[in-house]
Order: C-alpha cells, then sequence, then structure tokens
C-alpha cells in the first residue's frame, strides 16, 4: 500500500553552511538524504512531498556542527501483512515461483500455490505452472499474478515477502 | 489494518496505484527525475504504470468520489480501486475489511459501477 506519512529527521549541517541559503540547503540535503531509501518501520521513501518545518538547530559539542530537525511529508510504499497485491513472475522453479513489485522481490512456495496447479517443467522458454481446470491460468515468467503478504522480511536494504496463492479469487491476471 | 503497521501510520493517507502514478508523472514533468539519483523512482513509477485500472486520472477521481459517497473508509477505498474485485463475494474475501457491510447487494452495486468506471 502506499501513503503520505508525517516523518521526522535530524540532519547535522557543518558551519559553513550556516549562511543565508540554509533553508535550501536542508532541502537538499534532506531530499538526498531520505528518498529512495528503505525504512523497517516505514518502509520504502519514494519521494518527499513537502517539507513542513524545520526545527531549531542545536550546536553540537566539540564539533561546531549543528543538528537540524526536519518535519516532512513523504510518499512510502509499505507492504503489510494480509495485503493482497498484484506483482508481476519473474521466476518459475520447481520449489515454488518469485515476482516483482516495485523494488521486492516476493516468494511463493509450491505448497503455497493452490492445488489445482501442476508444474510443466519442460515448458519454453521457461517452466511454467498450469491450472489442471482451466490451462489459460498459468503462472509464467512476464505474466501478472494476484498474490496475499503471509510476512514481510527484511534483509538489509531490501525487504522480501512471502506470498500465498491457495484462496479463491488470487492467481493469473490479466491487466 | 493498522494495527498491523506501526504507530507511525496512525495519521497516514492512503493512495491507490492511480493517485501515485498521477504524482509521480508530476514529478516527472517537473524534471524532477534528470536532477536526482533514486531508481526507487523508477521502479515504482514502472509498477504503478502496469497496475494502474484506470483509463486516466478523471476516471479515476470519479471513482473514488463514488467511493466517498458510499462511506467507505479510506484504506478501503484504496484497496477497492487498486484491486477492482468483480463481485461482493470476491472484495469480501481479498478486502475482509468489507465484511463489515451486511448487504451483499449494496456492495455488488457499488462494485458494479467500479468496473464500470474502469472500463471506460
Amino acid at each position: 500500500m502506499f501513503f503520505i506519512l508525517s516523518l521526522k529527521k535530524n540532519l547535522k549541517l557543518t558551519p559553513e553552511y550556516l549562511g543565508k541559503r540554509i533553508n535550501k540547503h536542508l532541502a537538499n540535503l534532506l531530499n538526498s538524504a531520505v528518498e529512495g531509501s528503505f525504512d523497517t518501520k516505514f518502509g520504502y521513501i519514494v519521494k518527499v512531498l513537502k517539507h513542513e518545518k524545520i526545527g531549531e538547530g542545536k550546536v553540537q559539542d566539540s564539533s561546531g556542527d549543528v543538528l537540524f530537525p526536519l518535519l516532512y511529508k513523504a510518499l512510502v510504499f509499505m507492504p503489510y501483512k494480509g495485503e493482497v497485491v498484484d506483482a508481476m513472475v519473474s521466476q518459475v522453479m520447481e520449489v515454488g515461483f518469485t515476482a516483482t513489485l516495485g523494488p521486492m522481490s516476493m516468494f511463493v512456495a509450491a505448497q503455497n500455490i493452490a492445488a489445482d496447479y501442476y508444474l510443466e517443467p519442460e515448458a519454453r522458454p521457461h517452466p511454467r505452472w498450469v491450472n489442471k481446470t482451466d490451462p489459460s491460468k498459468t503462472i509464467q515468467v512476464g505474466g501478472d499474478v494476484r498474490l496475499r503478504i503471509m510476512s514481510v522480511r527484511v534483509n538489509g536494504n531490501e525487504m522480501m515477502g512471502v506470498c500465498e496463492m491457495s484462496e479463491a479469487y488470487l492467481g493469473p491476471i490479466t491487466v | 489494518m493498522e494495527d498491523r503497521l506501526g504507530p507511525e501510520f496512525a495519521n497516514a493517507m492512503f493512495l491507490s496505484i492511480s493517485e501515485v502514478k498521477t504524482l509521480l508523472e508530476y514529478f516527472k514533468r517537473e524534471g524532477y527525475m534528470s536532477a536526482s539519483n533514486n531508481p526507487l523512482f523508477e521502479q515504482i513509477f514502472a509498477y504503478v504504470k502496469r497496475y494502474d485500472r484506470f483509463p486516466d486520472i478523471q476516471v479515476s477521481d470519479q471513482a473514488k468520489n463514488m467511493l466517498q459517497e458510499h462511506h467507505f473508509q479510506d484504506a478501503e477505498i484504496a484497496m477497492l480501486m487498486n484491486l477492482c474485485p468483480h463481485s461482493a463475494e470476491e472484495a469480501r474475501s481479498l478486502i475482509p475489511e468489507l465484511n463489515r457491510i451486511e448487504s451483499d447487494e449494496e456492495l455488488n452495486a457499488t462494485l458494479e459501477e467500479l468496473v464500470r468506471l474502469k472500463n471506460l
């Protein structure tokens, strides 16, 4: 899900920037510090939308650097447990398949694929999962699928979703 | 669903894929990308372009207004617009929050209108 969140960030300025253009400088610094970043609590910060407030700076002992608290609004992408999402199939294997959702990789294990799908390992150019009753329904590389997120794992600077595709109304979709 | 997200999300605003697409297109037009090095922006932009269900922003605004008039909550509106379910049963299965709505008929009528807008 996408959200607009109010967030806070402390930024440290070295003394040479304490001039007339300080606000502009802080704004640029904020954008480059947070845009494109990932936080386990807020998810992916896609874009800063608005600088709301620059708080009072505090001079740091010993260095002369000044720490400013900044309040801002940002567009964030944060997947959560139980959410139903659409994603693009990226790899099909015997143990299941993976799909891509923006910056995230989603994994669906074979046991979490509805029982009426079977693997066609010899299919070309890639193996695929095919529905027994309706063979037009396939999970293949480049196709779109609807999944439910079972859990989200954080791995360094990335998030990985573990998903299922076993309930009704989940599975291949056309977009 | 707020309990599945942190307290930071208590006052968060929900955006549908369609709205995110409009927002990112605006930043693209304003030349934002030429000045930044943000691969996440491109990944999200590609995602929302692929999965936006509505033909343009006017229609997606119309869908949002219609859902607001029917008193859906913000989270439900974003999810309905993202997933565009065709029936009450499908909607309840994908978005369990909708089980608070008792009448299938009422829900079906709303979904029919949503699908009509999507297919414009």
